[in-house]
């Protein structure tokens, strides 16, 4: 095929592509309303018939035959011989599809055209009885004054009024004569006869419609405007035979008047197509099929194919005008070289400034020439929502408004099954069915609506559906099971954030999507989809009545306006679509960034706002660091001094700190660059193959020194940092951090944490240095150790069942840290959450569940609390640790006292004394602990202070054993008692106790702790 | 070639005192290095990205790619852009030799190693009269899935 002949090809392809779509739209329109509009079918004809002469003259033969089969049909419904119901409708739809498919690849023989053949032929053969009786066969057009439609002689057919000698034409054509049919009326026939011998030659003349008119075949070397203008005829009325395709004879064949006379005065009430008369103002503008934007939704569907529009429309004067700024171009082009040779500065700025001007007009038009409408997108909707509410047996009536507003052509081309499955989504899931309807009071048939509008230098496109609205609860259900959220965070979560989840990537269910609304595909790809175009999707449901969903999209994706950062003298574009705000730190506020875990964040106006410095993102990159790469490409870190003062909250920072706080859809966290640099609109290209699989940056532009610079990826440093969930761990854990901060000293609350489903624990915040939330995996386990390293140094992890009876702590992705000090490190225990703070319970049963490391129990918040004393537990663990704490502080010339004592209260009364009086001290549960504890470090305690009745070994047998052996020779016991009797008194002197006293006289055990501790230091100096 | 001429030429130039050569039909234009924007994160043998005309081009340092020891940009720096399908591709090479023709039939293919050095980047290797010159295999060399360097 020469070139011509491909050009013309595909301008007959596109042009059938919008006529079939424009079918289908009347089509579902016909199906809706009744009784059958007149002009819709009119309208359906002349587009078949369209492609039907095209085909024909292209040789397109599947083509041809099909729409002449549809054409029959359409013109028995047309002469209102045949109904339009829906099954004829279905048919016809069918058929529309069918020549997509052809269209799509004209040469592909394997199409199956038969069932649709047939199913037309079947329609005609149903008619045929009627048509047989009424009127004959029209293959003749009959045409009387009465039907001013039936006259539509279309332009090819006038040709087939004769019967043409192809030899001869196709010879005078070669000779450069144009062949031309002229439809007149008869009585000017002769006027223009002589006309026409003037330009041209006479052919034939063949008389029409009764004898009413007459169709004058001649050739001429004139074109057809100058034939037209010379005869004084419509153009409508003259055929071309070369132009049976072009748009000219498109236009010629849709306003298709009556031709009663050859001024044509007399208009047939036919409807305006607005393309009619555009196609003679627009061109079609061939563009390369923009590859990067790669369609996110892989749709295979032709229909959806659709839209990925090949060629756009663009409007002649917009065309003419592009032309100008190029001339403009050129010359301010000649002007700045001529102004360079001579140097002549005034002259260059003046250039300049012009070349600016033009550039930025020329910059609007081009970028105009891609806005579409976004009908184009929408107009399917009608067929969609047919199919799929016949198929439900739903009832949908859809309602388009704001269908002229534009939007880039990226972005129409990416809207399109985003969409699609949102309506479908409403249809299947949101409308109710016609009874359900009813009995809700409802009107049976169901509406939605989408509509589109400018709004603050975006477009908006609500889908509003007034059905059923969306089930949080369900939703939230489904979130749990997945282990998107955990039961804590939903049960904080409002309303609207439960209805977010749905956007949550990971969400789509096997039992939300059916056959269709699914195809795989869920609300969480639509929100990702979308996201990638800079669009964001909000959602909004109210049960019982309809659920709206709004898409905010950007206007346009080639040039983005952004701000330029720099960090290490590189620069770097942050669109400013993702831009929040800036925030500017002083040294002086260096202490509003704090670490939670390794992960930075920024207190800002309350709220904790995740950080990252750019530099270290940039040099996270472990490829970076190859041996023998070039270090060029490593920055310097700027927190290396850090790495050896871990984590300390509120570090210093010597300089100001530039934070561009971003927006991630609707996560907000913050960028630390070195420095702002410009706010400048970029040109958008894309990163070379093999950057492709490199995280942080959404592509690259070239600034005004000719430079490359990269664009950074927000959601993607966002996703590669995992920001989203540090910030989630940030803020929970602050909430109790710092409920537990401003309760430190007062030793009255208790912490509650869950371990094990439904079992609760309390510890008293006092003892508390600080709490953690981490990743469970960062529990490592070294030796039989667990341990979690904690900026450059190792905590040592214990786990409640280790030591106590209870659950082991619930499987779950994170864990708090409650952090601890012991014998002068940091020790902590895993817990699986953290409730709450409460006010230390009044009642406390030190009984029931009495066992070591759990001092008792209390009923906090309807639930069984156990009270549980860290300390003890970390010593059942590993009693070398809980040595280790009395052997450091001896050093430390405090001395040490140990406690044995089972009563909870007395060992809180005594520690409470002791420590006061500055020495440190342990506590055993009895005897026997007590004797375990002295032991294994028989010099570790100054003093003991026991009880004497104890379960498992009571005070008198534990004197006993500590008299027996050398080692607790000048150990100094202090036996207390409530019942101070005498034959008490005796019986303990008996066993070796130094004093015995009444637990309550605080004053006496006060002196006789201070008089024996004293009395044994004589002795050891 | 298909002109009749059974000859190729190559383009010769030099990392360190290795000398290498590119069939020249491999290869769009040769650049001095004007503005290199390193790309942090990515692999260590992408140099940067450059602007060529308009065009967003990668930059490949060969040095990193066939394992030479880092060195600093000179003037003696190029950059021969080369197409991988609808792509320019950069390849920095220390410094551009000469251009020769040469007899296709003389490379002897197969026997080209340096130490330590992927063969598959080579496609032969040619004897001139006083040195050895590494046919580049330009494809292999612009391939983005390279495993990482350990």
């Amino acid at each position: 095929m020469d070139n011509n002949q491909n050009n013309r090809l595909s301008l007959f392809l596109e042009d059938s592509r919008e006529q079939l779509d424009r079918v289908e739209q009347y089509l579902v329109q016909i199906d809706t309303t009744q009784p059958t509009p007149e002009t819709s079918i009119n309208e359906i004809f002349r587009a078949i018939h369209t492609i039907k002469g095209g085909a024909d003259f292209l040789g397109l033969d599947v083509l041809k035959t099909i729409t002449h089969r549809t054409e029959d049909v359409l013109d028995l419904a047309r002469k209102q011989e045949l109904v339009l119901d829906t099954t004829v409708i279905s048919i016809l739809l069918e058929v529309t599809d069918l020549l997509k498919a052809i269209l799509q690849d004209p040469e592909n023989a394997s199409i199956d055209t038969d069932h649709i053949v047939a199913a037309l032929n079947t329609i005609l053969e149903q008619d045929s009885a009627a048509e047989t009786i009424e009127e004959p066969v029209q293959t003749e057009p009959h045409v009387t004054f009465e039907e001013p439609v039936a006259e539509n002689i279309a332009p090819k057919d006038r040709f087939e009024y004769f019967n043409l000698d192809e030899t001869a034409i196709t010879e005078w054509e070669a000779q450069g004569f144009c062949i031309y049919i002229c439809q007149v009326a008869e009585e000017v026939r002769e006027e223009l006869t002589a006309r026409i011998e003037e330009i041209g030659y006479l052919i034939e003349e063949e008389q029409i419609n009764n004898h009413q008119e007459t169709l004058v075949l001649f050739r001429s070397v004139l074109s057809k405007s100058l034939t037209v203008r010379y005869l004084g005829v419509e153009p409508d009325n003259l055929s071309r035979r070369l132009d049976r395709n072009s748009g000219e004879e498109k236009t010629a064949e849709r306003t298709l008047q009556a031709v009663r006379s050859p001024a044509g005065d007399i208009p047939a009430p036919q409807p305006e197509v607005p393309e009619a008369t555009e196609t003679q103002k627009v061109q079609t503008v061939e563009e390369e099929p923009d590859s990067e934007k790669a369609y996110v939704m892989n749709a295979t569907n032709n229909q959806e194919d659709s839209t990925a529009l090949n060629s756009i429309r663009v409007n002649v004067n917009l065309l003419d005008n592009l032309m100008n700024l190029a001339g403009e171009l050129v010359l301010t082009r000649n002007q700045l070289n001529q102004n360079v040779e001579h140097w002549d500065e005034n002259a260059i700025n003046l250039a300049a400034q012009r070349l600016d001007t033009v550039t930025s007009e020329l910059q609007e038009s081009i970028m105009s020439t891609r806005m579409q409408p976004i009908s184009i997108v929408l107009s399917r909707f009608h067929r969609l929502t047919r199919d799929v509410s016949h198929k439900l047996g739903k009832s949908v009536n859809l309602v388009l408004e704001g269908e002229e507003v534009e939007l880039d052509k990226s972005i129409i081309e990416n809207i399109g099954d985003p969409l699609t499955h949102l309506v479908r989504n409403a249809i299947d899931h949101g409308i109710e069915s016609p009874e359900k309807r009813r009995q809700a009071g409802k009107n049976e048939t169901g509406t939605i609506a989408i509509k589109a509008r400018h709004e603050a230098g975006h477009v908006v496109i609500d889908v509003i559906d007034d059905g059923n609205g969306i089930d949080s609860q369900k939703i939230l259900a489904e979130a749990l099971r997945k282990g998107i959220v955990d039961r804590t965070r939903a049960d904080e979560m409002s309303e609207r954030e439960l209805l977010r989840l749905i956007f949550t990537p990971g969400f789509s269910t096997a039992t939300e999507l059916t056959d269709l609304s699914g195809r795989g595909v869920g609300m969480d790809v639509v929100s990702t989809n979308l996201s990638r175009i800079g669009g964001t999707i909000d959602i909004d449901t109210q049960p019982g009545k309809g659920t709206q969903i709004k898409i905010k999209l950007p206007l346009t994706l080639a040039i983005v306006p952004s701000l330029l950062v720099s960090v290490s003298e590189e620069n770097f574009a942050i669109p400013q679509v993702n831009l929040v705000e800036l925030v500017r730190l002083s040294p002086e506020q260096s202490q509003k960034i704090e670490y939670v875990g390794d992960a930075a964040v920024m207190r800002l106006r309350g709220k904790l706002l995740p950080v990252i410095w750019l530099k270290d993102f940039l040099n996270s990159g472990d490829e970076a660091s190859v041996p023998g790469s070039d270090t060029s490409n490593v920055i310097p870190l700027r927190r290396e001094a850090e790495s050896e003062s871990g984590d300390s909250p509120g570090q210093e920072f010597t300089e100001t700190l530039n934070v561009v706080v971003v927006a991630a859809g609707d996560f907000h966290y913050g960028i630390i660059v070195d420095a702002l640099t410009d706010s400048e609109e970029i040109v958008v290209k894309p990163l070379g193959a093999h950057l492709r699989n490199c995280r942080g940056y959404a592509g690259a532009t070239i600034l005004g020194d000719g430079r490359a610079s990269l664009i950074l990826d927000v959601p993607g440093i966002c996703d590669a940092c995992q920001l989203q969930q540090q910030a989630e761990i940030a803020n929970t854990a602050d909430d109790l951090m710092r409920k537990a901060e401003s309760g430190s000293g007062d030793e009255e609350k208790l912490l509650v944490l869950q371990n094990a489903e439904s079992e609760y624990f309390g510890v008293q915040l006092a003892f508390i240095k600080r709490i953690e939330r981490i990743r469970s995996s960062q529990i490592q386990r070294v030796g039989n150790k667990r341990v979690v390293k904690y900026g450059s140094s190792v905590i040592r992890v214990f786990e409640l069942n280790e030591a106590i009876e209870t659950g082991s702590r619930e499987e779950s992705d994170h864990a708090y840290l409650v952090i601890f000090p012991i014998g002068g490190q940091e020790v902590a225990i895993a817990v699986s959450n953290l409730v709450d703070i409460v006010e230390a319970p009044e009642a406390v049963d030190s009984s029931t569940f009495r066992q070591p490391g759990v001092q008792g129990s209390a009923i906090i918040s309807e639930q069984i609390t156990l009270l549980i004393d860290l300390f003890a537990i970390v010593r059942a663990i590993d009693p070398d640790l809980g040595d280790y704490a009395p052997a450091a502080k001896t050093s430390d010339s405090a001395e040490s006292i140990l406690v044995v004592e089972d009563s909870v209260f007395f060992q809180d009364k005594l520690s409470e004394l002791l420590s006061g009086m500055g020495y440190d001290v342990m506590i055993a549960e009895d005897g026997q602990a007590g004797w375990e504890t002295l032991d294994t470090n028989a010099s570790a305690f100054d003093l003991v202070l026991m009880d004497i009745e104890m379960p498992r070994m009571d005070g008198l047998q534990l004197t006993k054993k500590l008299r027996s052996d050398n080692r607790f020779d000048e150990l100094p016991v202090i036996m207390l008692t409530s019942l101070a009797k005498e034959s008490d008194i005796e019986r303990g002197k008996d066993a070796g106790a130094d004093e015995y006293l009444v637990k309550m006289d605080e004053e006496m055990v006060r002196k006789s702790v201070l008089r024996l501790l004293d009395q044994s230091h004589q002795a050891v100096a | 070639m298909e002109n009749g001429y059974n000859n190729q030429e190559l383009a010769l130039f030099r990392i360190d005192d290795d000398c290498f050569g590119i069939e020249i039909n491999q290869i769009q234009e040769i650049n001095r290095v004007v503005a290199l924007t390193p790309v942090f994160n990515s692999s260590a043998y992408v140099k940067g990205v450059m602007n060529l005309r308009g065009q967003i081009v990668t930059v490949i340092d060969l040095r990193t790619k066939l394992r030479y020891g880092a060195r600093p940009i000179d003037d003696a720096n190029r950059i021969l852009i080369a197409r991988m399908g609808d792509e320019s591709v950069g390849i920095l090479v220390d410094q551009i030799e000469d251009i020769v023709e040469i007899d296709p039939q003389s490379i002897e293919t197969g026997t080209a190693r340096i130490e330590g050095v992927n063969s598959e980047f080579f496609n032969g290797i040619y004897k001139m009269e006083n040195k050895l010159v590494v046919i580049l295999n330009v494809d292999r060399v612009l391939q983005e899935d390279e495993p990482r360097a350990a």
